[in-house]
């Protein structure tokens, strides 16, 4: 599982994910830890002790033992609420069929990112479903607020989902034929991941106002983080809001596209930092392992 | 020749045509295009800064701000050769400021400095007005003849005390006014010149050091006493003291004798030896205490002889106070039994004792009498009563006599200031107060001897009625809160003319809960009185003997602190280790040196800088300046008021 890039992944290899979450969990009801804690003889739920921490959850044997004051305590998990978001507006169909990196031999130069983020979004859909939690699963057509979503009741409805997508190729009118139109609003989550190359605009307020923590996955492709493939004498261009084209040996050499591409990310980090959230800049080359650290780290 | 044949119409406009095609097809250049839409989220470099554009200002406020320019330019500038104006007598002044500190000793003596600047007086008298000066102090002499200026410097002589030429001529320049020519008969002595910023002064007068140092200077050598420490503990019956003996400027073998006097008189003297390779010695002195008889005001007067000859003899005297003089306390107080516990004045005998007196105690004071010799100036007597046994066993009315004694016109002793200290202490919390009121009542109030018990003494029954009493009769509160008398510690009384301050306290001096009185606290407070009495040395004021570095500045406030005429310090003060060091300055640092066979015109002087002042030039400037605000100003509303009018 390692190994699997967000190019490869199947919503089958969330099996490997939530079996870890089991591993660390006294309860299979959910992976949100409550804020109410107990005390625990579990050397495995142990931590230093804090100015602050209540004292009855201090081992006080291990302190005789030890001359260190060591926290054990537990707690409950509960049933967690997901709210997947995934962008499927055109700037996530890239990189296209017309793009050719060095004639071709680009091993994900086929892969765009609307493929990755759905092999994703398929694929966390799952985990939360196998370790019991709830899931609603939006997506954003062409708007700037998620206006559909799948009905995503077990994980056996998600891997059909996928199987039926990924037999089309990701074809984008696939997946917004698979969708039922429903407005966004009055949605209270738990934890909300936003999918997007966030091109088309940073995450919408509603959204932040709808999740207790709001996650961002940046998706952007690997052509778009590094643009080394770029032709010197190409002219590189995007239609919206105005026309703006760049030569590609204007972007590498005269643009700073690195530093601007930093400073785009930082200011995405910001916005989900602001709400108390959090952001992961991800592309098709990323794997699913970096993805699953970073939530686990998170959620635990 | 040649030949000119002129293109047709046609042709030139053919060319530029096919010359616009071929420049249209080179910007038209078909690029390879592909969708690549990140670069929605890129932004144009732009240039930050505005571009620097050219306005052609307000033709007459642009003259006014190039007139304030110019006028700064010729202001900043300063005039780089120096005008001479004719020497004018009656116009002309010229101060003579003549150093006198002790390390001028080392150079010149008294006769060899007077014709020095007699000398100089004669070479400048009739050319201009002279005054002089000295380091002494800030008076000025308007003196007319050689001769005087002769006598009055053998008058002054060398002062003990370090000069600071700086400060001192800053007085005295604020007296004398402009100066057109200054002369400074100094040496060349580092702690003299220090501080002092005479180029400044120079801006607006000729300085000239008249320099009075001696070729050999440098291979002379002065020894002389640096430091006296008194090392004994307060109980010790024996005074030590650690002297340091310190050789400044060429080093050499020497030795010689330390004496101590005391009263003028010699109590011990130690030899001393220090080496060429050493620049101190440390010498140590020790004589029995009964040696020195006396209170702390007194002096120890240490003398260096030497085998040697000497730069500077004056720092050969160095004085200190006598520390560990053993004050005697007569306490007069009846035991109440054999243990300490019940002695009423044991704490505070030992506390006297720490504090470096020697307590003498007197049971009953009319067994003692014909030793007991109460009173003397700055002396105490500890009078502890009201227990029972009677007034003549503590307070006997020999007192009373001797007061009234000293009162009487006739008496010798009338007209001493410092009268003695009678401290009046109830034995006990509950004593009998009557007793101690006829004590005070001896002490202070009455008028003949013998009178008994007086009427106002005989409703005296309690402490309140004692504390009432005292404050009827003039006492004053000491300690305590001012509003609540009753709360007084004890009262202090005296009558004009009268021999005795009677300090009479309200509970008993020892230690006890019922008074809040600890024994931690106990020593502090009794130390406490006795320095705010006079009788025991202030830490700050009586550490150690005047050693004064700047006489200006700091002899005002020595002699407030010290409590010692300007005189005594003046003479008996000890000379300023900076003088004493040999230590001098480059001859470049100085002004430049007179001589009287110089090169200097004396019927010309440079010109007062005063010429010059900026003032003139700062008011025609502001005068320019608001000009310009008030021009730009009258424009800037005619034209607003015009583009108002068209509008």
């Amino acid at each position: 599982m390692d190994a699997t890039t967000l190019a490869t992944l199947d919503p089958r290899d969330a099996r490997d994910f939530i079996f870890k979450l089991y591993k660390n969990s006294p309860r299979f009801s959910g992976s949100l830890r409550s804020p109410l804690r107990q005390p625990s003889r579990s050397p495995e739920s142990s931590r230093q002790y804090r100015p602050g921490d209540p004292v009855n959850l201090i081992d006080w044997r291990a302190f005789a033992r030890t001359d260190e004051l060591i926290i054990r305590q537990q707690q409950n998990q509960a049933a967690n609420h997901l709210l997947l978001v995934l962008d499927c507006r055109s700037s996530m169909i890239w990189p296209s069929s017309e793009v050719k990196v060095d004639g071709g031999a680009h091993p994900h130069s086929q892969c765009s990112k609307l493929e990755a983020a759905v092999r994703l979004y398929f694929t966390l859909a799952t985990a939360a479903l196998m370790s019991g939690d709830q899931v609603s699963a939006w997506v954003i057509a062409e708007e700037a607020l998620p206006n559909a979503v799948f009905t995503l009741r077990n994980i056996n409805e998600c891997r059909t989902f996928f199987d039926h997508i990924q037999g089309y190729h990701f074809d984008r009118s696939r997946i917004l034929d698979l969708v039922h139109p429903q407005t966004f609003d009055s949605v209270r989550c738990d934890i909300g991941i936003w999918l997007s190359d966030f091109i088309n605009g940073p995450a919408c307020d509603p959204f932040f106002r709808s999740v207790r923590r709001p996650l961002g996955i940046h998706l952007l492709s690997s052509l778009e983080t590094d643009i080394t493939w770029l032709q010197p004498m190409t002219s590189y261009f995007d239609p919206i809001p105005e026309m703006t084209e760049y030569l590609g040996i204007e972007l590498q050499e005269t643009m700073s596209y690195a530093a601007q591409l930093a400073a785009w990310q930082n200011r995405l980090r910001q916005q989900f930092e602001r709400h108390d959230g959090h952001y992961l800049l991800c592309t098709e080359m990323s794997s699913f392992k970096q993805i699953t650290d970073w939530l686990q780290g998170l959620l635990v | 020749m040649t030949d000119f044949t002129i293109l047709p119409p046609s042709f030139v406009v053919v060319s530029l045509g096919l010359f616009g095609v071929v420049l249209w097809l080179f910007v038209r250049r078909r690029y390879k295009r592909m969708w690549f839409p990140i670069v929605r989220v890129l932004t144009h470099s732009r240039q930050k800064l505005p571009r620097l554009t050219f306005r052609q200002p307000p033709l007459v406020s642009f003259l006014c701000y190039l007139m304030a320019g110019l006028a700064f330019v010729v202001f900043t500038l300063r005039p780089k050769i120096k005008l001479f104006t004719p020497f004018e007598p009656n116009q002309t002044r010229v101060h003579i400021f003549v150093d006198m500190s002790p390390s001028m000793s080392a150079n010149v003596t008294i006769f060899q400095l007077k014709q020095r600047v007699a000398d100089l007086w004669k070479a400048l008298q009739g050319s201009a007005r002279i005054t002089m000066s000295t380091t002494h102090g800030d008076a000025i002499y308007d003196l007319t003849s050689a001769e005087q200026v002769g006598a009055l410097l053998q008058g002054l002589d060398f002062h003990r005390a370090g000069a600071r030429l700086g400060s001192t001529l800053k007085g005295h320049l604020a007296q004398t006014g402009e100066l057109d020519r200054l002369f400074i008969v100094s040496d060349r002595d580092q702690h003299s010149w220090s501080g002092f910023q005479w180029e400044f002064l120079s801006q607006d007068s000729e300085i000239f050091h008249v320099d009075v140092e001696v070729p050999d200077f440098s291979r002379r050598t002065n020894i002389f006493i640096s430091s006296a420490y008194y090392t004994s503990p307060p109980q010790s019956l024996t005074m030590d003291w650690e002297v340091e003996i310190t050789q400044a400027g060429m080093p050499q073998d020497a030795n010689g004798t330390l004496k101590v006097l005391f009263k003028g008189a010699p109590i011990t003297s130690v030899p001393w030896h220090l080496t060429k390779a050493r620049s101190r010695t440390v010498v140590n002195v020790a004589w029995p205490v009964t040696k020195t008889p006396a209170n702390q005001a007194d002096q120890l007067l240490w003398q260096l002889d030497l085998a040697q000859p000497d730069a500077i003899v004056l720092d050969n005297e160095f004085r200190t106070r006598l520390f560990g003089a053993k004050s005697d306390i007569n306490i007069v107080a009846a035991p109440s039994g054999e243990q300490f516990l019940d002695d009423p004045v044991y704490q505070l005998t030992m506390t006297l004792g720490v504090l470096g007196f020697s307590p003498h105690r007197i049971d009953d004071a009319t067994l003692t009498k014909n030793r007991w010799a109460p009173g003397g100036a700055n002396r105490l007597d500890i009078l502890v009563g009201g227990t029972g046994v009677g007034i003549e066993r503590f307070c006997p009315i020999s007192l009373e006599t001797e007061r009234l004694a000293a009162k009487s016109p006739d008496s010798v002793n009338r007209t001493r200031t410092k009268r003695s200290k009678v401290w009046l202490i109830p034995g006990m919390l509950d004593v009998d107060f009557q007793e101690l009121c006829v004590c005070y009542h001896r002490l202070i109030l009455s008028e003949t001897v013998g009178q008994g018990v007086p009427d106002y003494c005989s409703d005296v029954h309690g402490r309140n009625h004692w504390v009432s009493f005292l404050k009827s009769v003039g006492a004053k509160q000491v300690g305590g809160d001012v509003s609540d008398t009753t709360g007084a510690l004890a009262m202090v009384g005296s009558d004009s003319g009268g021999a005795y301050e009677v300090l009479a306290f309200t509970v008993p001096l020892r230690p006890a809960l019922q008074i809040g009185l600890t024994h931690g606290h106990f020593p502090t407070m009794v130390k406490e009185l006795l320095k705010w009495q006079g009788l025991l040395a202030d830490d700050k004021a009586f550490n150690g003997w005047p050693r004064i570095d700047d006489l200006t500045r700091e002899l005002p406030s020595m002699v407030t602190q010290q409590g010692m005429p300007t005189s005594q310090i003046l003479s008996q003060g000890n000379i300023p280790i900076g003088e004493s060091m040999m230590s001098t300055i480059p001859p470049a640092s100085l002004p430049p040196r007179w001589s009287q066979a110089g090169e200097i015109n004396p019927k010309q002087i440079a010109a007062r800088q005063d010429q010059s002042d900026p003032l003139p030039w700062v008011r025609n400037l502001a005068g320019i300046l608001m000009a310009a605000m008030l021009i730009e100003f009258v424009l800037r509303a005619y034209h607003t008021f015009r583009s108002g009018a068209h509008r």
